[in-house]
């Protein structure tokens, strides 16, 4: 189980800022978007950036590793 | 200097020593290890353009015209309006109705009159982003729409120039610098513009003073480290915070040459689909009509005109929004209830911003063809902004 922080439109579209994901072992940050868009399929229409411990992520990047995942969707506010 | 080394956009001190006068308005930093005559030299003769005078550009305005950035050039067509006032202590009640680039000049102008205050009171446009962001020497992106950040990200990567980025979402703000001495670039945190529905502006979502204030502190900082040439902590690591939780994290952002290319790349703005601002990226010219059209045609609270506006904000929305004498159809109805909009020949549609009512417009033409709805370009808060132009009696 991975707990995933959430930010800004994705927090709210979860109601929450910290989500427990049950993910394979194998899993990528692709794997993780699926994951994510299933749940919310509003996601699936989303940009957003990926942070594996503390560094922004590619969507082969494997997960399994990684003790802080992050999930930043892009604020436009100013 | 070379055209894409940012290290060298900061000019070097002149050979100018500091006035009497200088020394004594800015004798509590100049007492400072990393600031000194050297550093308020170096900060005489740099310059810094903020793009957008609002939440972020009002605060940073104020630090950087403080700390005596010798010329200091803002971009923003906006006037000044009741709502903005409380995350935008820069502008007071003298302000409203008053384009921004004018009050914050002449605010500035008092606070420190050692500083060069350049207004340019103007949409930020492909037409004029490079030759504005290649006169200066660092750049504030306290913009509120993707379009404009793309735009700025471009047009700072073509002329090697270090972007100071910050944007606030409710209670969460976050800040980078980008394009600094080989750093990463604003594409290579988000590759592709959004859609601008993706990220509501502060007008629809909301959003905290303190929020817009500290991120513009931070970034006013972040701009005199470059200057100063002190650590720009901020250069390639993303800082996000949320007042609500009390959460603070820091991101690392790599430069993806691939993403620096897609910003050199075609005609500037013309390289991909920039996903709005309407006032940057225009609608099709029919499906917008304009504030001040709007109010040359329109009677409000009639239906039976030329032409009648319809308020698409949803329920309960108004209660904080611009007030307006119109009948609501809510933009979630359209286009599946097309039948309750009114007869008129022209049917202008309004939400606070122009962004939802203009989604809706274009839903009710692509499913109905119905050409005489449109939509409201820059919303109710530019309905609002032409009426105070006008002054009292100007309907």
């Amino acid at each position: 189980m991975k707990t995933v922080q959430m930010f800004g439109m994705i927090a709210e579209l979860f109601k929450t800022d910290r989500l427990a994901c049950d993910l394979p072992a194998d899993a990528t940050v692709e794997t993780l978007r699926r994951h994510l868009a299933a749940l919310k399929p509003q996601l699936s229409d989303m940009q957003y950036a990926v942070a594996l411990d503390h560094e922004i992520a590619d969507d082969t990047a494997p997960i399994d590793s990684a003790a802080d995942i992050a999930v930043l969707p892009p604020f436009a506010g100013g | 200097m070379s055209d894409h080394d940012p290290a060298s956009a900061v000019q070097p001190p002149g050979p100018t020593t500091l006035s009497a006068d200088a020394r004594y308005r800015y004798a509590r930093q100049l007492r400072l290890p990393g600031v000194g005559i050297e550093g308020q030299q170096r900060l005489a003769a740099a310059s810094v353009l903020v793009v957008g005078a609002g939440g972020l550009g009002a605060p940073a305005l104020q630090y950087l015209a403080g700390a005596g950035v010798g010329r200091v050039g803002i971009v923003d067509f906006d006037r000044v309006q009741a709502p903005d006032l409380h995350r935008q202590p820069l502008y007071g009640e003298t302000a409203l109705g008053r384009l921004k680039v004018e009050a914050a000049a002449e605010r500035l102008a008092d606070l420190n009159p050692l500083v060069r205050v350049e207004p340019h009171a103007t949409v930020l446009s492909p037409a004029n982003a490079l030759g504005l962001v290649a006169n200066y020497d660092v750049i504030l992106d306290g913009s509120d729409n993707f379009a404009t950040r793309y735009l700025v990200n471009d047009a700072a990567v073509r002329s090697g120039r270090p972007v100071v980025y910050g944007a606030i979402h409710r209670y969460e703000g976050q800040y980078c610098v980008f394009n600094w001495n080989g750093g990463p670039t604003y594409r290579c945190l988000c590759p592709t513009p959004p859609p601008d529905a993706q990220a509501p502006s502060c007008s629809e979502a909301g959003v905290l003073g303190v929020v817009a204030g500290l991120v513009g502190v931070q970034m006013a900082w972040q701009a005199l480290a470059i200057i100063l040439e002190q650590t720009v902590s901020a250069s390639g690591r993303l800082t996000l915070f949320d007042l609500a939780s009390g959460r603070t994290t820091t991101i690392g952002v790599q430069r993806r040459e691939e993403q620096v290319a897609r910003a050199m790349k075609g005609p500037l703005g013309e390289s991909e689909h920039y996903a709005g601002p309407l006032s940057v990226c225009a609608a099709p010219d029919d499906l917008e009509v304009g504030a001040a059209d709007v109010l040359d045609g329109w009677t409000p609270g009639e239906g039976g005109g030329t032409i009648a506006v319809v308020d698409v904000r949803e329920a309960g929305e108004e209660v904080f929004g611009v007030p307006i004498e119109a009948p609501r159809v809510p933009a979630s109805m359209l286009p599946a209830r097309v039948d309750l909009l009114p007869s008129a020949p022209l049917v202008v549609l309004c939400c606070e911003t122009g962004g939802r009512s203009l989604a809706a417009a274009a839903r009710v033409r692509s499913e109905n063809g119905a050409a005489r709805v449109k939509s409201l370009r820059g919303g109710l808060l530019a309905l609002d902004a032409e009426r105070m132009r006008r002054g009292p009696g100007g309907m």
